[in-house]
């Protein structure tokens, strides 16, 4: 019983304090900006890509004090890290191109990462137990990641194309070799994306690190084309569902 | 198994990702410029095989029987004469690379040896290996979709090569190595040439419909 409780305390609180953070952004900001200019609706963005640097300051501060190190598992170079990349580029730049890939970069892998974070993670993570602070720390970074991708999807920031699967899941695999590389480069062996401390362990044991690699970004590109395949289906039998609701009305 | 898998899956899906993006960003003279593209990457990426491999050696000494040369890079000679040699010799090699571009896969197939190498924990030749053969494939796709090419000048060249690149390799292996003519080889040497026919049959089906599509335009 002492022991639920206190896997209850440890998990199931930072969870229910992120989930609750996240339904309440996403109810409170759509009400608010969803009838608002493209401008106006960019603001809870802002606050949020500023809130994620602020607590990567926080995270870095709490390693260097209380821990008395910052190992590079914890460098920002992490899949996570992406969304804090991704939110300045759609807020501040005037290139179309790059803001509709910078958006769909960040709705997909945003709503993965945060759904499994809600419903996965707390039971099995190996990862962030080790303090609770750092354990609350993660869980409200990646529900500010799932509630940025709800919001955008709500106040309908961005409409989905088909087309934009494809640089999508390039630049998603694109990341990811810069991560690997980037790893590579600091320390092979601690880093989160390194040959023998990630959670895509079994694929580089199998395959060797760099051929896993390369499966994954492929893998990337074909995850990136089935959710939008999907999602493009979902928009296209909601549109017809209306217009038949419509001439229904209309007779 | 996995790596015939993995091996599979890249050279499939490397072309599949190059031919939809040429598809969806369609420009003008995109195909040329993807060619182009692919082939500078293609011998960088045998270069760079060759650097890698190479590191794995104290004084970057390669033993003879490891030196990672195999139809692949004949076949990236082949495509720098072919990509960027515009007399009617470079339109031979077009068609002599277009056909041996499956090659380098079916022998990996049978021979691992060519891409395997017990120092490379890290398996980054392999994963070159895997990405040169989807590189070989989609620059072949392209320049089948881009250039008319006369059948039957190809045909005889790539058969040429094929025998240029068995006395090659029986030079390399058998000199060098010392290894025996194995029944597999000589299987995996029989399934290149039927390859080469393959190719051949699919060029000529695709002539017939462009063909038959510009005759009826409709």
């Amino acid at each position: 019983m002492r022991q639920t409780m206190d896997k209850f305390i440890f998990h199931g609180i930072p969870n229910l304090i992120g989930a609750l953070f996240c339904v309440a952004f996403v109810w409170i900001c759509t009400a608010k900006f969803k009838k608002k200019s493209y401008n106006d609706k960019l603001k809870p963005l802002i606050f949020l890509y500023v809130m994620l640097i602020i607590l990567e300051f926080v995270k870095i501060f709490y390693h260097i004090s209380v821990q008395a190190q910052y190992p590079p598992q914890r460098y920002p170079i992490v899949f996570c890290s992406l969304i804090m990349f991704t939110y300045p580029i759609i807020c501040h730049s005037k290139k179309e191109n790059i803001t509709r890939i910078a958006k769909a970069l960040s709705i997909i892998p945003c709503v993965v990462i945060g759904a499994c974070y809600l419903f996965i993670l707390p039971n099995v993570s190996g990862f962030s137990t080790y303090s609770f602070v750092m354990n609350l720390h993660s869980r409200f970074y990646h529900f500010c990641m799932l509630a940025g991708a709800l919001y955008m999807i709500f106040v309908k920031l961005y409409d989905f194309r088909f087309k934009d699967f494809f640089m999508s899941g390039l630049s998603v695999g694109g990341y990811f070799v810069l991560c690997t590389v980037l790893s590579l480069a600091i320390g092979g062996n601690l880093s989160y994306f390194g040959p023998t401390s990630a959670p895509v362990q079994f694929l580089y044991n199998a395959l060797g690190y760099a051929v896993g690699n390369v499966v994954l970004i492929i893998l990337s590109v074909i995850i990136s084309f089935v959710a939008f395949a999907l999602i493009n289906c979902c928009n296209n039998l909601y549109k017809k569902r209306l217009e038949k609701q419509k001439l229904k009305n209309l007779l | 198994m996995l790596d015939i898998l993995s091996l599979i899956l890249i050279s499939i899906f490397f072309p599949v990702i190059v031919l939809v993006g040429r598809k969806l960003f369609n420009r003008e003279h995109l195909t040329r410029k993807l060619i182009v593209g692919l082939t500078i990457l293609f011998l960088a990426m045998e270069l760079l095989r060759f650097f890698v491999v190479a590191s794995y050696y104290e004084g970057a000494i390669i033993p003879s029987q490891d030196v990672p040369y195999s139809f692949i890079t004949l076949s990236c000679i082949i495509c720098l004469f072919a990509v960027f040699n515009k007399n009617k010799v470079g339109n031979i090699f077009k068609g002599a690379f277009c056909l041996t571009s499956l090659i380098p896969i079916i022998w990996a197939l049978f021979d691992n040896s060519v891409y395997t190498n017990a120092l490379d924990t890290n398996a980054v030749a392999k994963a070159l290996y895997f990405l040169e053969c989807g590189t070989v494939l989609s620059i072949a796709i392209l320049i089948m979709f881009d250039f008319k090419l006369s059948p039957f000048a190809n045909l005889w060249a790539s058969i040429a090569l094929i025998i240029f690149a068995v006395l090659d390799c029986l030079v390399i292996t058998f000199w060098e190595t010392k290894e025996a003519i194995t029944l597999m080889w000589g299987i995996a040497l029989i399934v290149c040439l039927i390859s080469i026919g393959a190719v051949y049959g699919i060029y000529l089906l695709e002539l017939h419909f462009k063909n038959k599509k510009q005759n009826n335009p409709r």
